[in-house]
């Protein structure tokens, strides 16, 4: 029997029919191992058990804290079998941030790895607020009853950072992730015949999306790794290997591989039919450069999404050359299908052809709103069905989509989507800090926007050296600890410096100008460093 | 004149790290990643007014490294 995905409307039924149609079919590479449908599926179930002990349900939120590899997979498709809604958060964050998450979306469990070294933490912190902590290890033999699932059931919540910081659940449906994935596969003309490899975060929705359900829907070989890009080369390397022909990635991995030329203008990948390059603001100079490094052609395209509309909106066309416009912008394509796009004005009329507005979509995949939320999914939607994506762009004379820019205060740093809100209030935790601003500045270097943080220190604080070195280091720290990066640069300012609205509103364009034009500077706002 | 304890007080300050040595690996030991070294080497250009290449950055392996390529270019 042949595994019809024509007639998958979850996905549950995916990888029920990948379990036991093909077990031994392999789903995906990880490492020196490859991991089958059938132990997917078996590994999943006996999780799913031990998830229904504890009393996980049908519409239960479960928060995977699980970096790529297998037990992702056995704990997403667990939630997938019970109907319960998995909610998938960006590992490499203290436990507090997860616990956050966890009461935003009323979670009934979270699950972690039992090699993860703050185990403890999540541990003890679980019991306080008492939310068990699973590891992903679990499991239990008691026959699991497969309650009904329908299409419109919620299968995950991606959280996002949004504008403001607080996170939020978009609620993404089982029709809205097969909608997506069919989308996708027509839009970039994706067979069972290509080879995914893929390092993204399958914790966030391209890794997850595109990387891995597309791959499973189809029954395409997956080549997965791990997200850290210590070596871009163990990527490109893994495309040879395995003689890949689907990869995607931010502009700055394909940037980075340009750093690391020398060491990688050997490896031959000119086996990829398509490598997307999305989550970012698309460079034509990475397209044409990283494209004569490797001997390829027409194979790097331009591509756009956001988790509102599950992930993928357009691309660009695989196999044609790039469109860049006279500002250098590279268009990301037409919309898929059952995807409309509109450029409005502030007023939400359509804007004509060529003219810069608000990016609206409509879209079979897009979500029904923030997860108990409704004012921020109020604000979301437009009169005519429409959602505002929150980025400015315009379309041309053939529908083809430019991305001009974002309204979002938000920073995007190697591929992250950074809230400058949630990286302020970290900051404005500290006893030392009495208020700080961070903001995105790009020098034009191979990672993108890097992260800025001025913060005001105390009064009565000592100015000597030695301490505002201090000060300098425990902000660093607070930021790597709670949100997973360090900081681009931090200084030190006076009382006083920070811009602010009548109304108390940060102005984080006002400082961003004022400190490269050199008036902070000039004026001796700065205390520290001195460079 | 470049003196080493300056560029090792600025890679502490990048990282948030108290005790760096000049013989220190970046990523081994100090626990950079190239995002942070990206950071510092920006750190470096604007602190000595240099211009460093992406190219440059490749080759850096320990905090000593870093000294040497300043100096080379003061």
């Amino acid at each position: 029997m042949i595994v019809s995905s024509q007639t998958t409307s979850t996905l549950r039924e995916l990888i029920v029919q990948r379990g036991e149609v093909t077990p031994q079919q392999v789903a995906f590479h990880f490492g020196d191992e490859r991991f089958s449908y059938g132990q997917i599926l078996s590994r999943a179930k006996s999780l799913a058990a031990a998830l229904a002990e504890i009393g996980v349900g049908q519409g239960d939120r479960v928060v995977l804290i699980l970096p790529n590899g297998p037990d992702f997979f056995y704990a997403f498709y667990a939630c997938m079998l019970l109907g319960a809604v998995a909610v998938p958060v960006f590992p490499e964050t203290a436990p507090e941030r997860n616990f956050k998450i966890a009461g935003l979306c009323q979670a009934s469990c979270m699950i972690i790895p039992p090699d993860r070294s703050d185990r403890d933490a999540f541990t003890s912190m679980g019991q306080v607020q008492n939310l068990p902590v699973l590891f992903s290890d679990a499991a239990a033999q008691a026959p699991l009853a497969l309650p009904r699932l329908d299409r419109d059931d919620l299968a995950f919540l991606q959280f996002t950072s949004g504008s403001t910081g607080d996170p939020k659940g978009v609620m993404l449906t089982h029709a809205n992730l097969i909608t997506n994935v069919k989308q996708l596969i027509a839009g970039m003309s994706i067979s069972k015949d290509d080879v995914f490899v893929s390092w993204l975060p399958v914790y966030h929705d391209m890794g997850l999306i595109l990387m891995t359900l597309v791959p499973f829907y189809l029954g395409a070989k997956l080549v997965l790794l791990p997200t850290s890009l210590a070596s871009v080369a163990a990527w490109l390397k893994k495309i040879q290997e395995h003689q890949g022909s689907f990869t995607a990635a931010p502009d700055f991995a394909y940037r980075l591989c340009l750093r690391y030329i020398k060491k990688l203008a050997h490896l031959d990948i000119t086996s990829l039919r398509v490598a997307l390059n999305a989550a970012e603001p698309v460079r034509a100079s990475t397209i044409r450069n990283f494209e004569k490094a490797f001997s390829l052609e027409n194979v790097v395209i331009a591509g756009y999404g956001l988790a509102e509309a599950t992930v993928g909106v357009c691309t660009w066309y695989p196999g044609k050359p790039l469109r860049e416009d006279a500002r250098g912008l590279v268009s990301v394509g037409p919309a898929f299908s059952d995807v409309e796009l509109e450029i409005v004005d502030e007023s939400g009329d359509t804007m004509e052809a060529g003219r810069v507005g608000r990016i609206a979509i409509r879209s079979k995949a897009a979500t029904r709103g923030y997860y108990n939320n409704p004012t921020a999914t109020a604000k979301l939607f437009l009169d005519n069905g429409f959602f505002d994506s929150g980025d400015l762009g315009y379309l041309d004379e053939e529908g083809h989509l430019f991305i001009s820019g974002r309204r979002k205060n938000v920073i995007i740093s190697a591929g992250r989507t950074i809230a400058n809100q949630e990286v302020e209030e970290t900051i404005d935790a500290l006893p030392c800090v009495k208020l700080s601003m961070a903001t995105g500045i790009d020098k034009g270097h191979s990672e993108g926007e890097q992260v800025y943080l001025f913060a005001e220190i105390r009064r009565g604080a000592s100015m000597d050296e030695e301490a505002l070195e201090d000060i300098c280091r425990e902000i660093v720290c607070a930021t790597h600890e709670k949100l997973g990066f360090r900081p681009g640069r931090v200084y030190l300012v006076r009382s006083g410096t920070i811009p602010r609205t009548y109304n108390g509103k940060l102005q984080h364009l006002k400082l961003k100008r004022d400190y490269l034009c050199g008036q902070l500077r000039e004026q001796g706002r700065i205390l520290f460093p001195n460079y | 004149m470049i003196r080493i304890e300056d560029v090792v007080k600025l890679v502490g300050r990048q990282l948030g790290l108290k005790k760096v040595k000049s013989d220190d690996r970046l990523r081994e030991n100090l626990g950079a990643e190239s995002m942070d070294i990206q950071n510092i080497v920006l750190a470096l250009e604007d602190k000595y007014q240099i211009a460093i290449e992406e190219e440059e950055i490749v080759d850096l392996v320990a905090v000593s490294d870093l000294f040497n390529l300043v100096q080379a270019k003061v």
